[in-house]
C-alpha cells in the first residue's frame, strides 16, 4: 500500500502529475486530501476523466504535451476519449497505465500476436546476438566470421524495412 | 445465396446469434478520426489489397460497400442486418465495408479504428465467429503492420478496447425471465461478472422483443479464447435459467400462458396497423409459442425473416418508397399478413 503524500495515513488512490515550465511532479494522494487540495475526482467518467483534474490552468499546462507524431494533447484526449495514433499510446504511456488498469484490472496484454510483429522481434533479437558474437570475433581477431557476420546483418536489417534497431 | 440468419444454429431456443468483432489498426496511419481523406481512402485501398491479392476466393466472397455512395434507407437496411454500425452509418469520414455475399462477415474500414472485422453467427457459435475472424485477420495481418505493443497488445482509438481489441457478444431470447421479472438480477450480476446487456443494437438500446444482447467488457491481460469462453459459460447460466422459468411458467399457469402467444399470433395474423415496438412483443411471443410446441405452423426461421423486414430501413427497401411512420405502421401489418398467409412458410423466401 502506498501512503498518501500529504497526510501519510490512508492509501494513497489518486495519482497526480504536475507539469510546470517542462518540469514533472508526481503526487500519491488518498481521496479526502486530493479533494482538499482541490483536485476533483470525477469518477464516473472513467475515460474522459483521465487526468481527473478540474483545473483550468493545470490543464492548460497539461495540455501543452502533445504527440510528436499526430498532435494530440491530453486536452483533446479529455474531450474525445479517443488516441490520436499508434505512437499516443507511447507519449502518453503514464497517465494510459492508470486509465488501462481502471478500464480492464491489467496493463499486460495476453492475447494474440500479429505475425509480423512476432518475425520483426525474432529478427531483432537475432540482430542483437549477431552484433555480441561480432565484437567477440573482432576482439578475437576471427576477421572471416566477422564478415560473413556483418553481411548476415546487413540483411536481417534490410529484411526488417532497413531501419537499424 | 442462402443469407446467414435462415439457418438455424445450436441452442436457438435461446440464443438468437452470436457475434464477434476484432478492432484493429494500421501502424502507419492517425487512427481514423485524426486522418486526413487521403489517408482514409489509402486504408480502403490497401484492406483491399491485403485481403484479395492472395486470395481470389475472398475477392469473389466479398464486395466492397463505401458508406458515402449510400441513401439513408441503405444504411439503415445494413445497420438493421448488424453489417455496420450506426458509427459507421453516420460518420463524414471516408468509409467503407466489405461484406461477405451470405452477409455473415462484415469488415468495417474507417469507423472508430481503421478496421472492425465482425463475424455474426446463428445460435451459439462464438468459437465458429471467432475462427473467420481470426483468419481474416491473419489474412491482412500478413500484408499490413499493426498498431501493435508488445506490453497493452493491439491499440485502438478508445482504450477500453485495447489489448485483444476483441468484442464477444451473444443476442439472448429471454422472454421467461423478463416476464416474471428474474431478468433484473440477473443482469445486475452479469455486470459484476465484467459483462455488458445492451439492447438489440448495441450501445444505448433498449431491449426490444425481449432480447439482450450480452458482450464481454474487459480487452486486456486475458486471451482471446478466455474471453470467448467466458462470454460462453455464463451465458448458457442465464440460458439453462431460461429454460426452467419456461417449464414453469408452463406448468403453472399453462392457459394463462397459451393464451397470450395465441392472442399475438391471431394480432400479428389479422392485423391492419403495427408499431414496431408491438410487432416486436408479439413476434417475441410467437417465438416463445414455437420453442414451447404451442405453434407448429411457423419456425424459428419465420421469425428471424419478419423481425428483421418489420424495421424501418428493410420495410421502406421492400416497399421501395420512404414511408411515413404511419404508414410504415400499415406496411408492417400488411407484410406480417401476408407472410403468415402463405400456407407453407418454411420455404417462404420470396419475401425476404
Amino acid at each position: 500500500m502506498t501512503l498518501c503524500q500529504i497526510c501519510r495515513k490512508r492509501e494513497a488512490k489518486v495519482h497526480y502529475t504536475q507539469i510546470i515550465n517542462g518540469q514533472k511532479t508526481d503526487l500519491f494522494v488518498c481521496e479526502q486530501c486530493a479533494g482538499a487540495y482541490g483536485v476533483k475526482i470525477d469518477l464516473n467518467s472513467l475515460i474522459t476523466g483521465l487526468l481527473g483534474i478540474d483545473d483550468e490552468q493545470m490543464l492548460s499546462q497539461r495540455a501543452v504535451i502533445r504527440c510528436d507524431r499526430c498532435g494530440m494533447t491530453v486536452e483533446d484526449f479529455n474531450r474525445t476519449g479517443k488516441m490520436g495514433c499508434s505512437r499516443c499510446y507511447e507519449v502518453f504511456q503514464e497517465p494510459m497505465q492508470e486509465l488501462l488498469t481502471r478500464i480492464h484490472g491489467n496493463t499486460r496484454h495476453r492475447g494474440k500476436i500479429p505475425v509480423r510483429f512476432e518475425l520483426r522481434q525474432k529478427t531483432d533479437l537475432r540482430i542483437v546476438e549477431l552484433r555480441k558474437e561480432l565484437e567477440e570475433c573482432i576482439r578475437t581477431e576471427n576477421y572471416e566470421r566477422a564478415a560473413q557476420i556483418r553481411d548476415e546483418i546487413r540483411f536481417l536489417t534490410n529484411e526488417r524495412g532497413g531501419r537499424s534497431i | 445465396m442462402n443469407k446467414w440468419y435462415v439457418d438455424t444454429g445450436p441452442d436457438s431456443d435461446v440464443v438468437i446469434s452470436s457475434r464477434v468483432r476484432l478492432a484493429r489498426n494500421f501502424n502507419n496511419y492517425p487512427f481514423p478520426h485524426r486522418s486526413l481523406p487521403e489517408q482514409q481512402e489509402q486504408i480502403i485501398k490497401e484492406t483491399c489489397e491485403a485481403l484479395f491479392s492472395d486470395n481470389p476466393k475472398l475477392k469473389e466472397t466479398f464486395s466492397l460497400i463505401r458508406l458515402n455512395d449510400l441513401s439513408p434507407i441503405e444504411r439503415l437496411v445494413l445497420i438493421e442486418k448488424h453489417l455496420i454500425s450506426k458509427e459507421l452509418a453516420e460518420s463524414n469520414l471516408i468509409s467503407g465495408a466489405l461484406i461477405s455475399r451470405d452477409e455473415q462477415v462484415s469488415i468495417m474500414i474507417n469507423e472508430e479504428d481503421h478496421l472492425r472485422i465482425q463475424c455474426l453467427a446463428t445460435g451459439m457459435q462464438l468459437e465458429k465467429a471467432f475462427d473467420i475472424c481470426n483468419y481474416l485477420d491473419n489474412v491482412i495481418a500478413d500484408k499490413i503492420d499493426y498498431a501493435f505493443s508488445n506490453t497493452v497488445g493491439y491499440l485502438t482509438s478508445c482504450p477500453t478496447n485495447v489489448g485483444t481489441a476483441i468484442r464477444v457478444s451473444v443476442m439472448l431470447h429471454l422472454p421467461a425471465l423478463t416476464m416474471t421479472g428474474y431478468i433484473k438480477p440477473i443482469l445486475e450480476s452479469c455486470g459484476k461478472l465484467g459483462l455488458a446487456v445492451r439492447g438489440l443494437y448495441g450501445e444505448n438500446t433498449e431491449a426490444y422483443g425481449n432480447m439482450y444482447q450480452l458482450s464481454n467488457q474487459v480487452t486486456l491481460g486475458k486471451n482471446e479464447n478466455d474471453i470467448v469462453m467466458s462470454v460462453k459459460n455464463i451465458s448458457y447460466q442465464i440460458i439453462e435459467q431460461e429454460r426452467l422459468m419456461r417449464i414453469e411458467l408452463l406448468n403453472k399457469n399453462s392457459i394463462k400462458l397459451a393464451d397470450r402467444i395465441m392472442r399475438s399470433y391471431g394480432i400479428l395474423r389479422y392485423a391492419q396497423s403495427l408499431s414496431s415496438d408491438e410487432a416486436l412483443q408479439r413476434l417475441s411471443d410467437i417465438r416463445l409459442g414455437i420453442n414451447l410446441g404451442l405453434i407448429r405452423d411457423l419456425s424459428e426461421k419465420d421469425i428471424s425473416v419478419m423481425f428483421l423486414m418489420i424495421q424501418p430501413g428493410n420495410l421502406q427497401q421492400h416497399e421501395k418508397r420512404e414511408l411515413g411512420p404511419e404508414e410504415r405502421d400499415i406496411a408492417r401489418a400488411n407484410y406480417v399478413r401476408k407472410y403468415m398467409e402463405k400456407d407453407n412458410n418454411m420455404g417462404n423466401d420470396k419475401l425476404i
